[in-house]
């Protein structure tokens, strides 16, 4: 995901303080990982360079963190074109699970192991995952769909390829 | 981890030459939430039946607390299925002519609950499950969603023990799906009722505290920490 | 249009297994309704080839010139209480007319003998029958000439002799004087009443049968409407499934009616058999049944349609039915009571009046099932509390009292036809000898009436058979009054047979006697009085006034020790005169009609065959009457038209329980799976059957309480035109209410397996 213009989206409600972004940004998109100060600064100086924000005026006290900023004209403009710009669907072709699961079978290991252990270890996640939902607010909510949906699409597929370990078996071991 | 409350040993079940159960087992402690999983016609059904005491196994055993099931009389394991569990169903459980609140006194009252005190306890699970504004539209009436809420809230008006959900959302979609399950799970914790919830979807197990995996009739329980 | 025909065609043979119950169920219950329906468009040439077969042996003795006269003598007689009708015949020359079906006047020693007499007479154990009747068969009568082909019916050829006898007519042709009987209104209420009450269900019932296994019919059409079938198209498509159970139920019809046809005369009723070629329906009655029939079937479809039409998705979904009025239903009463009160505004006997009373009782008996259905739904809707099986059932009914109403319909107008049939029967019973008759013994006396002075040979035949009590002469002597304006027909004894009769040992010739304090009252004599003694000449048919007579004081003698185990019929008179010189020279001479009444043992029923076989030597010249045989008929009629009716009501209950079973098997499946997951949960088989039980048994009673009303209510104002007063028969229905019982009992047992059958856990299976 792009920071830069998650931060622009968030200018555009109206001018901020780099601290206040970072906060805003933290509550709302920032589940895992926070962002770092250092990165908000990075970000809005090439924002800034870009012309897509601009400065504001310092409040007493001066410091960069004081610096006030706004979204300029082509900055809204960027936003908006980011923002119907369909993401790239993810294509994992090389995934380490597979790799894992071929490499089990050519070596006679038990492949349903490794894809049951597999199948633990994301389903726990998911009981993570909807625990978490259960306690948080909406936007936790939509936030952590969004990943149990993609667990649970790696476990159909754990699942779809352990229904077909023997077929697979006879054609990576011929 | 507790002592299971209800646990099925090397449970085998065949109908005809298919063998729908091959030496499967599984437990399920009080409080404990335990999903059934596996791929259709693995056998998951049958195994919640043989746990439930529906049907009788070939082989092995169902035991709940001291008790052996398979060792009971049908009269003796209808009378407990009564008392002390509840079911969830995948669809068509609610008795059509019935209103929804009639529905859920039901088994109150065939336990000899007077009327009065069987509707007051079921309008109680409905609010319980959020749909006591449906008390008195009849099934046909509601949308599936509802229909799958006031089943589970039918089921847990006995305070059973142990709650059987098979493939409780299984006609529903996502949402209601997770609303559904968001509330048979809490409701059952609050309750202190186990609950051996069948299911396919890994979002809807994930509503659970342990998995237990059905194959060809088979378990793959991991090993117990 | 075509696909939507065939789709309701498809639908009505294309189903499955329930489908083809259906329609095979649907299809009985038009069947037999249409054979019902032939049957009765046959009745009317029915009635009328019987009397043209029995115009054919009526007689004219009026002399036609060239024609030799038939000497006939009738002589009716029994046999193993069978009545035998013997006619025997003497040629008066060669241009006689030849009875009709025979082929030539027989000979004397002579017969031609009716089928079943020539059967009878072949019989290992008929040896007393060969006896009386030792003539030798020369031919037998085709059925053709007989009104019954059961009828023991001989032409016997005697000699000369026969024409001496006072019964013998002069015979010039045979046949062609029909007999005109017209009923009495009375009577002929009662069979407007039956008529009435035995159609009534066959229309109804055909409207059922169409609607068996309605509620997934219309479930089925629902979701062709939601489907985005117009009402037309649901319309049609419904119309071409009706036709088919409709035109299949015609054919069975045809096949069930040619099939009792052939039957035909193998049945007795109340001592009446039918030829099979005389079961023929009038044609355009006939054709009208075949017309009427699939256009009643696809008008209660359309009917029936509403609300399938009006809000599919609630017939697909269980929701709560619109209200049913009440207003038309109770209209269909109320004009039934109407006409059964105004009847046309004329006396009986008019055409108005019977069309009048057949359609009142009509409307009465279909206010029936239409008012059902209101009524189930009205009496279920406010019921709230009870145990859970009953909760069941009344939801059930509350959501869908029509399914279940309507097949009880079926049920309850038989019921109220019935019972309605039943009362008016045996308030009339009495006349007709029913149950309510007085009681009379099984076996009563026999009267023979010999030929002219042969009765002291008959009395010496008969009263050494074993089983006769007592036998004895009696003549009559007629007089007329001085002015010409009252007979008096007194009983003469000879003094022989008072003395043995009467404790009187001084019995004198040309005395009155009367037993106790009985006088000449009643026959408005006054002693001193002068009557003349009637004579009548039966050759020329003439009265002349004969020897005068002065009317003495009645002698008084005690009662007979011996009468009081004798029945009336055959103990002698309380008032009788002794035969003396001047008016009555001779109890078996000219001037008075002698009988021998001759008493028997009740309880022995050979004896009458027995005092046949005695009087054998005196062949023609004795007739037998046996009393009470006649009243027997009467009775025997009485009972055969109640067990025809309780078995058409019984066969009616049947085809309305089958809808019924199909009701609730139909209701089983739908329920499958709540009913299996009832049961996983543990509830005990027990309670789901009770509710099963509770939903047959509601309806059925609500039918049956209306039935009794609709039918009681019906006898009354039946009945109240013929000026009789109402019995009701509570014992039939009793009986009826009983068979309802039974009825729903029955098909709840049968529906149980299949409940456990639904509740066995199998039905849990998802996929
Ligand atoms: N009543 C039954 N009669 C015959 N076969 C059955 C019956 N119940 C289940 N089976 C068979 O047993 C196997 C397991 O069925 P089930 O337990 O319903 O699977 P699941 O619920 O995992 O989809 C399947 O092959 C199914 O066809
Ligand atoms: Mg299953």
């Amino acid at each position: 995901m792009s920071i830069g213009h998650a931060l622009l989206g968030l200018l555009e409600t109206g001018p901020r303080h780099g601290y206040d972004l970072k906060r805003v940004y933290d509550e709302r998109f920032g589940q895992d990982r926070p962002l770092a100060y250092g990165q908000v600064y990075s970000t809005l100086s090439r924002l800034l360079r870009n012309g897509l924000v601009e400065e504001r005026g310092v409040e007493a006290g001066g410091g960069p963190d004081r610096k006030r900023y706004a979204i300029t004209d082509a900055g809204v403009t960027d936003v908006s074109s980011w923002l119907v710009t369909p993401e790239k669907p993810e294509i994992y072709l090389q995934s380490a699970l597979y790799t894992k699961v071929v490499l089990a079978l050519m070596s006679g290991r038990d492949a349903e192991d490794v894809l049951d252990a597999q199948r633990r270890a994301h389903l726990g996640a998911m009981r993570e995952l909807t625990q978490r939902k259960q306690r948080g607010d909406l936007a936790d909510q939509l936030i952590c769909d969004h990943a149990l949906f993609h667990l649970e699409a790696d476990l159909r597929w754990l699942e779809l390829t352990t229904a077909r370990l023997a077929d697979l078996g006879k054609e990576v071991m011929p | 981890m507790n002592e299971p409350l209800l646990r099925g040993v090397d449970l085998r079940k065949s109908f005809g030459q298919t063998p729908a159960l091959d030496g499967a087992g599984m437990g399920v402690a009080a409080g404990e939430v335990v999903a059934v999983m596996g791929p259709s016609g693995s056998g998951k059904s049958t195994l919640l039946h043989c746990l439930a005491g529906i049907v009788p196994p070939d082989g092995g055993t169902v035991s709940y607390g001291d008790r052996d099931l398979t060792a009971m009389s049908d009269k003796e394991r209808s009378a407990l299925r009564r008392s002390e569990f509840g079911f969830v169903f995948q669809f068509g459980q609610l008795v059509p002519e019935l209103s929804c609140i009639e529905n859920v006194a039901l088994p109150l009252r065939l336990g000899g609950a007077k009327r009065k005190a069987a509707e007051q306890a079921a309008r109680e699970w409905l609010a319980r499950l959020e749909v006591d504004q449906l008390a008195d539209k009849r099934p046909g009436e509601v949308s599936g969603g509802q229909g799958q809420r006031v089943a589970v809230a039918r089921a847990l008006v006995t305070r059973p023990r142990v709650v059987f959900a098979d493939e409780p959302t299984g006609a529903l979609d996502s949402l209601n799906g997770e609303q559904v399950m968001r509330l048979l799970t809490a409701t059952a914790r609050e309750t202190g009722a186990a609950v051996v919830l069948v299911t396919h979807e890994a979002r809807v197990a994930a509503y659970s505290d342990r998995e237990v995996i059905v194959r060809d009739g088979r378990t793959r329980e991991p090993v117990v920490i | 249009m075509r696909t939507d025909l065939g789709i309701g065609v498809r639908l009505a043979v294309g189903g499955g297994r329930t489908a083809m119950t259906r329609l095979v169920l649907g299809a009985i219950g038009v069947g037999v309704a249409v054979a019902v329906l032939l049957l009765a468009a046959s009745v009317g040439p029915l009635m009328q080839a019987r009397s043209e077969r029995a115009n054919l042996t009526t007689v004219s003795t009026e002399a036609i010139a060239g024609v030799d006269p038939l000497y006939e003598h009738r002589v009716s007689a029994e046999h193993r209480g069978d009545g035998l009708s013997l006619r025997y015949v003497n040629a008066g020359g060669p241009s006689s007319p030849v009875p009709p079906g025979a082929d030539r006047v027989p000979a004397p020693g002579e017969a031609v003998v009716s089928p079943a007499l020539a059967e009878r007479l072949a019989e290992p154990g008929a040896a007393d029958l060969r006896q009386r009747l030792p003539e030798r068969v020369i031919g037998t009568l085709p059925t053709t000439v007989l009104t019954d082909p059961h009828d023991l019916t001989a032409y016997l050829g005697v000699g000369p002799e026969v024409r001496a006898s006072d019964r013998t007519t002069e015979v010039y042709s045979y046949g062609g004087f029909p007999v005109d009987e017209s009923l009495d209104p009375t009577l002929l209420l009662l069979v407007l009443l039956g008529t009435v009450a035995l159609l009534a269900p066959v229309f109804v019932f055909t409207a059922a049968s169409t609607r068996i296994a309605g509620a997934e019919r219309d479930r089925r059409l629902s979701a062709l409407r939601l489907v985005g079938a117009d009402s037309r198209q649901v319309r049609r498509i419904a119309t071409a499934e009706a036709l088919v159970s409709a035109v299949v139920g015609l054919v069975v019809g045809a096949g069930l009616f040619f099939a009792g046809r052939a039957l035909a005369p193998g049945v007795t009723i109340s001592g009446v058999t039918v030829n099979s070629a005389d079961v023929t329906p009038i044609w355009w009655l006939a054709v009208a049944v075949v017309v009427l029939v699939p256009v009643l079937a696809v008008l209660t479809a359309q009917f029936a349609l509403r609300r399938t039409i009006v809000e599919p998705l609630g017939v697909v979904r269980f929701s709560k039915p619109i209200r049913r009025r009440l207003l038309w239903r109770l209209g269909v009463a109320a004009a039934g009571v109407g006409l059964l009160f105004w009847h046309g505004g004329v006396t009986a006997g008019h055409s108005l009046w019977v069309y009048s009373i057949t359609a009142g009782a009509a409307l009465l008996l279909f206010s029936v099932p239409a008012l059902l259905p209101w009524v189930v739904e009205r009496s279920v809707s406010r019921v709230r509390g009870g145990p859970t099986s009953w909760q069941l059932a009344v939801r059930r009914l509350q959501l869908d009292a029509g399914t279940s109403a309507r097949v009880v319909g079926g049920v309850a107008v038989v019921l109220a036809g019935a019972i309605a049939l039943q009362s008016a029967l045996y308030s009339q019973s009495t006349e007709l000898g029913g149950p309510q008759a007085s009681p009379s013994a099984q076996n009563s006396g026999i009267e023979l009436y010999p030929e002219a002075g042969l009765s002291a040979e008959a009395e010496r035949l008969v009263a050494g058979v074993p089983g006769v009590r007592q036998a004895f002469t009696e003549g009559t002597v007629t007089f007329v009054s001085s002015a010409d304006e009252d007979t008096a027909s007194i009983p003469v004894y000879d003094c022989a047979t008072v003395q043995r009769l009467f404790a009187v040992t001084d019995c004198a010739p040309g005395v009155v006697y009367g037993v106790g304090d009985t006088n000449l009252q009643d026959y408005r004599m006054q002693a001193g009085e002068q009557w003349w003694v009637y004579e009548w000449d039966h050759k020329t048919k003439t009265a002349t006034r004969g020897a005068s007579w002065t009317v003495p004081q009645v002698r008084s003698i005690p009662e007979p020790a011996v009468s009081g185990d004798l029945d009336s019929s055959t103990r002698p008179e309380s008032l009788f005169v002794t035969p003396g010189p001047g008016f009555v020279p001779d109890v078996t001479e000219g001037l008075v009609t002698p009988r021998i009444r001759v008493s028997v043992d009740v309880a022995d029923q050979g004896v009458a065959d027995r005092v046949y076989a005695a009087l054998a030597p005196l062949s023609w010249q004795v007739m037998g009457v046996q009393w009470g045989s006649r009243s027997g008929d009467d009775r025997a009629a009485f009972t055969a038209i109640s067990r025809g009716l309780l078995i058409g009501s019984v066969f009616t209950l049947l085809l309305a329980g089958l809808s019924l079973l199909v009701l609730a098997l139909e209701h089983i499946r739908e329920r499958r799976r709540p009913l299996a997951v009832l049961a996983a949960s543990g509830v005990p088989t027990g309670a789901l059957g009770r509710s099963l039980l509770w939903q047959i048994a509601i309806p059925i009673a609500v039918g049956v309480v209306i039935a009794i009303g609709a039918g009681i209510g019906l006898t009354a104002l039946v009945l109240r035109l013929g000026s009789t007063p109402m019995v009701v028969d509570w014992s039939s229905v009793g009986l009826m209410v009983l068979a309802a019982a039974v009825l729903a009992g029955l098909v709840w047992a049968i529906t149980l397996p299949f409940l456990r059958g639904a509740t066995r856990l199998t039905s849990l299976r998802t996929e």
